[in-house]
């Protein structure tokens, strides 16, 4: 019988822990584990016997660290050969007439991935992939993930074994006492992600008993549609004469463990501290229960690094910002690569109550894939809404799905052949959303009844790419009303008949309506409300508008989703007191000046809008602000003023500056060359690079970010492509200071024109010379008054 | 390797005091003990404490020093540990949510980025602080926390604390290429004691 269907008629005992078995029979300490596959077969063999004989259908190989951070390629094919024939030859030595089954176990690579950690993803893909191609190789009949605490590397590992062989994979996670990955993510997080990308059964393992887990393994079978896997620890470890005990008895794990059985979990076994008494406990104890079949859910649901969001429960918001279509500032930002003003847009939405961001990058004059690619990354690590991946580049489409940490919308489909042969198969390789657009090569039909038809075509041509309905959200199209009078009206049957005919959710691009028309926002609203009330599922929309939060605020209180109206009372407080602060006008006494040297920042920004009323942005910046700065710096250099203040008075200045440009493209820093910054390779710490960034902002240099732990040919790449005047490189450990070295001299050989500026936490003026930097600052204010002198 | 724990702390007061020490603050501007306070109330609830740690055996052999099975080379170490006969050998962490934070506010407020990191910096001191003092309380006597990079003992010695402590599944802290800690505000260090 296949794996996978046994998963489903059994309920199916896997085995218990590995590494206590081995080091009580005698296996050293300090050695790779994985070793013992081709030093000690009969041990291993042995043990691997001992769990078949007490009942176990599946047993995993001795392979949790076997990868090439810790063994050569050569080595590793050796371990995993060995490792697989050694479960495989103590199932044929059982005499237990069980089903048998040999697992290839794919532990964590024991690395934290990028940004927060080193490893890039791509590269723990193919740590995985290059695994999971010797497993099928040498026979395993299935592969388990286990033990993830980061919920990211796991997506790497999964994608990794779905890539690159056909066999079954099982995941499992780490979940800390607070229910969630180490990494933040919830349950439902994972089960969507997993689910997405194709896991054949998913769940626990490790870290607690199953006394604390309970919680959590209830949460994933509440969620998942596939069987789910309990294989909890023996309790806690502690040591107690140089030995490690675990503190819950065979008898107890089993009470617990069976407690799960009986809510609906059908793949069971044990992890660190348990033993094959453990599990002949709980084969005895499953013998007579009846298995529980797993349901299909339903829902609807996307995640990010962090929290599912599921549809349906109430209309959703899809802020619509980060889109340049019509927005000069986005524009500026992307082909300027300015992802802070990308992050703060993609702030300011989820705090006016986004629940879902759409990111779209398309414009001309850039490379899409690579700055779709980037901004989902970038927005991913510090947002934790989850993100709508907007795009009509299939390669950008991709490109974004596959490093997107969570399982995401995915926008757009619509009912042309070629357009849903593309979009697909990357939904079901990748997992998400897709929103489907009811229209076909012949255009949008005129009734509801015509896109009702493209739905059902769309859905039927899904689920030959195994894609369910729940994972197509439909789009019925909002036509503007200004130019047939009937459009909103089509509209709003479509999302009802849809709605009642395929049981799907629903999505609308709102503001389409008013095309054309004056006060757009009024009219959008009314559409929005009667939107909903036709059951629409979600809206992308301007979530910062006031009047389409407002409406929405009220809908959700008239129809009571909103209990004792808490979230409308408190909205309505919360825009009366923005309204408060806004207010009050630029007291008439106070000055830029004084603004910018006490590091007031509103204030700076209010002054500056009345300024320019009277005064040119030039003489703004080189009267008022750059003169401000030039007093904080000298108290800074004189020690009467500290860093924090510095800063203040830089971020008064950038606020300054940013009213500036709104209003004035060319206004700030025109005339003056471009720098590029960047962290050495290695180096993951970059507090102090975004401090002298800021400042150089501040005195109008053109500044580029790279970011950290960047590799000398990158900062090369980057010099040359903006022919920078400036490369300032930073470093903190003692441990990166030859990546320093090494991209001083790259730079140097390749771009003798081109000053080197280094500074951080070891550098000094000696070293600096030494490595033929052309010059040492120790801090921000020194970097700035090192560029004023350069001609 | 004796009386091996895991530990959650709960997050410890923050001294704002102590904070502006890390932001090298000798100030007493009123506007930015607000701005600290505030990015107290930011991380508060990002913060995750935990301390995985275990005792060993110590021996010197000039400069050798042995801790339990595992050997190393360091005089300034061996000097330290001179009069004791057990160590404690601790990872400590706060946990990833501030780096998330500190991340986050790079792109929105350098100011606040930078205090968040000061935060961050005085909170696994805290941590250090808390642990340490259960320790004193345990043993006879004891000396202060040694870590890899000081004297000379090398920052590589990371990956032995790592390798016997299991820190990347019992903390969910892991090593860089180039020996840092991520999630960034952790610690590691051994403690001379006796008993």
């Amino acid at each position: 019988m296949k794996v996978t269907d046994f998963i489903k008629k059994n309920i199916v005992l896997l085995d218990g822990a590995t590494g206590s078995l081995m080091q009580k029979l005698g296996f050293p300490t300090g050695v790779r584990p994985e070793t013992a596959n081709l030093t000690h077969t009969e041990m291993i063999t042995g043990i691997h016997k001992q769990y078949f004989d007490a009942g176990s259908n599946i047993v995993n190989t001795n392979t949790f660290g076997a990868n090439s951070l810790n063994f050569t390629h050569s080595e590793l094919e050796k371990i995993i050969a060995a490792a697989i024939s050694n479960v495989r030859r103590a199932a044929e030595l059982s005499d237990g007439v069980q089903e048998k089954f040999v697992s290839y176990d794919m532990g964590p690579s024991g690395k934290l991935l990028k940004p927060y950690g080193d490893l890039e993803f791509e590269k723990a893909v193919e740590i995985f992939a290059e695994q999971a191609k010797l497993a099928e190789k040498y026979g395993a009949d299935l592969i388990s993930i286990e033990t993830m605490n980061d919920g990211y590397e796991t997506k790497a590992a999964l994608l990794a074994v779905k890539e690159n062989c056909s066999l079954p994979v099982f995941v499992t996670n780490a979940y800390n006492d607070d229910e969630r990955l180490l990494t933040g993510a919830s349950p439902e997080a994972m089960v969507a992600m997993l689910e997405g990308l194709g896991a054949d059964a998913i769940g626990l393992n490790c870290s607690y008993g199953p006394d604390k887990l309970l919680g959590v393994i209830k949460h994933i079978s509440a969620a998942a549609c596939v069987p789910v896997i309990f294989k909890p620890n023996a309790g806690i470890p502690c040591v107690r004469d140089g030995k490690t005990v675990y503190d819950i008895s065979p008898d107890t794990f089993t009470q617990y463990v069976i407690e799960a059985v009986d809510f609906g979990v059908n793949i069971i076994g044990g992890c660190c501290g348990t033993s094959p008494e453990y599990i002949s406990k709980l084969r005895d104890a499953i013998s007579n229960k009846t298995r529980i079949d797993e349901t299909e859910k339903n829902l609807t649901v996307v995640s990010s690094y962090s929290h599912a969001v599921v549809f349906g429960e109430r209309p959703l918001i899809i802020g619509e910002r980060l889109n340049p279509t019509g927005k000069k500032a986005i524009k500026q930002a992307l082909l300027d690569k300015n992802s802070d003003y990308l992050l703060k847009e993609g702030r300011s939405q989820q705090v006016a109550g986004a629940d879902i961001l759409d990111v779209n990058c398309g414009m001309p004059g850039i490379d899409e894939r690579e700055m779709l690619t980037d901004t989902v990354y970038k927005l991913q690590a510090v947002c934790d809404l989850p993100l709508q991946i907007d795009t009509s580049d299939f390669s950008a489409m991709e490109s974004a799905l596959r490093i997107y940490n969570g399982k995401p919308v995915i926008n757009s489909v619509n009912g042309k052949r070629e357009v849903m042969e593309k979009v697909f198969p990357l939904a079901k390789k990748y997992g998400g959303v897709i929103v489907a657009l009811t229209l076909d090569e012949n255009g949008i039909p005129e009734t509801a009844e015509g896109r009702l038809r493209i739905a059902q075509t769309i859905l039927e041509t899904a689920k030959e790419y195994g894609i369910s309905k729940k994972n197509i959200l439909f789009d019925p199209l909002t036509l503007t009303v200004g130019t047939d009078s009937s459009a909103a009206k089509v509209t709003l049957e479509s999302v009802r008949l849809i709605t009642e005919k395929t049981g799907c959710n629903t999505v609308l691009g709102v503001s389409n309506v008013s095309f054309g028309l004056p006060g757009r926002s009024i009219i959008n609203s009314a559409f929005f409300i009667l939107a909903m009330q036709s059951g629409l599922s979600s809206a992308i929309i301007n979530p910062l508008s006031p009047e389409m939060m407002g409406a929405y605020r009220s809908y959700l209180a008239l129809k009571g989703i909103d209990k004792s109206c808490l979230d409308y009372i408190s909205y309505v407080k919360a825009i009366e007191g923005e309204q408060q602060a806004n207010t009050p006008k630029a007291q008439s006494d106070d000055t830029l000046e004084r603004a910018v040297v006490e590091g007031r920042k509103e204030a700076a920004a209010l002054i500056t809008k009345e300024l320019l009323k009277d005064i040119a942005p030039l003489d703004i910046i080189s009267e008022k602000i750059i003169p401000s700065l030039d007093v904080v710096g000298k108290n800074f250099e004189s020690k009467k003023a500290f860093l924090p203040e510095l800063l203040l008075s830089a971020e008064a200045a950038k606020a300054s500056f940013e009213i500036i440009k709104e209003n004035y493209s060319n206004g700030a820093g025109a005339g003056k060359f471009t720098v590029i910054l960047a962290t050495v390779k290695g180096d993951i710490h970059d507090i102090g690079k975004n401090i002298v960034k800021l400042l150089l902002e501040n005195y109008g240099y053109k500044v580029i970010d790279l970011g950290k732990d960047v590799p000398s040919e990158d900062v090369l790449k980057a010099a040359k492509e903006n022919s920078a005047r400036v490369v300032g490189l930073s470093a903190l450990m003692t441990t990166t200071l030859p990546s320093m070295e090494e991209t001083v001299s790259l730079i140097k050989k390749e771009l003798p024109d081109c000053v080197v500026v280094v500074g951080g936490a070891v550098l000094t003026a000696e070293y600096a010379e030494k490595i033929h930097a052309d010059a040492y600052c120790s801090d921000a204010m020194e970097t700035v008054r090192y560029l004023e002198e350069i001609k | 390797m004796e009386n091996f724990l895991i530990l959650k702390f709960d997050t410890p007061a923050s001294d704002i005091g102590m904070i502006k020490r890390y932001l090298r603050d000798n100030g007493n501007s009123e506007q930015i003990d607000l701005l600290v306070k505030e990015c107290i109330g930011l991380s508060r609830d990002s913060f995750d404490c935990r301390v995985c740690s275990a005792e060993f055996p110590v021996e010197t052999h000039g400069d050798n020093v042995c801790l339990g099975d595992v050997t190393v080379k360091s005089k300034s170490l061996a000097e330290h540990l001179e009069n004791c006969n057990k160590a404690v050998v601790f990872g400590a962490t706060v946990g990833i949510g501030i780096d998330r934070l500190i991340m986050k506010y790079s792109s929105l407020s350098a100011v606040k980025a930078l205090c968040l990191d000061a935060i961050g910096s005085e909170m696994i001191e805290n941590v250090c602080d808390l642990f340490n003092q259960r320790i004193n309380a345990e043993y006879q006597s004891t000396c202060s926390r040694f870590s890899p990079g000081y004297g000379d003992l090398p920052i590589e010695f990371q990956r032995e604390i790592f390798a016997i402590l299991n820190l990347n599944k019992n903390l969910g802290v892991y090593l860089t290429e180039g020996m840092q800690m991520t999630p960034s505000k952790s610690v590691t260090a051994i403690i001379g004691a006796n008993k």
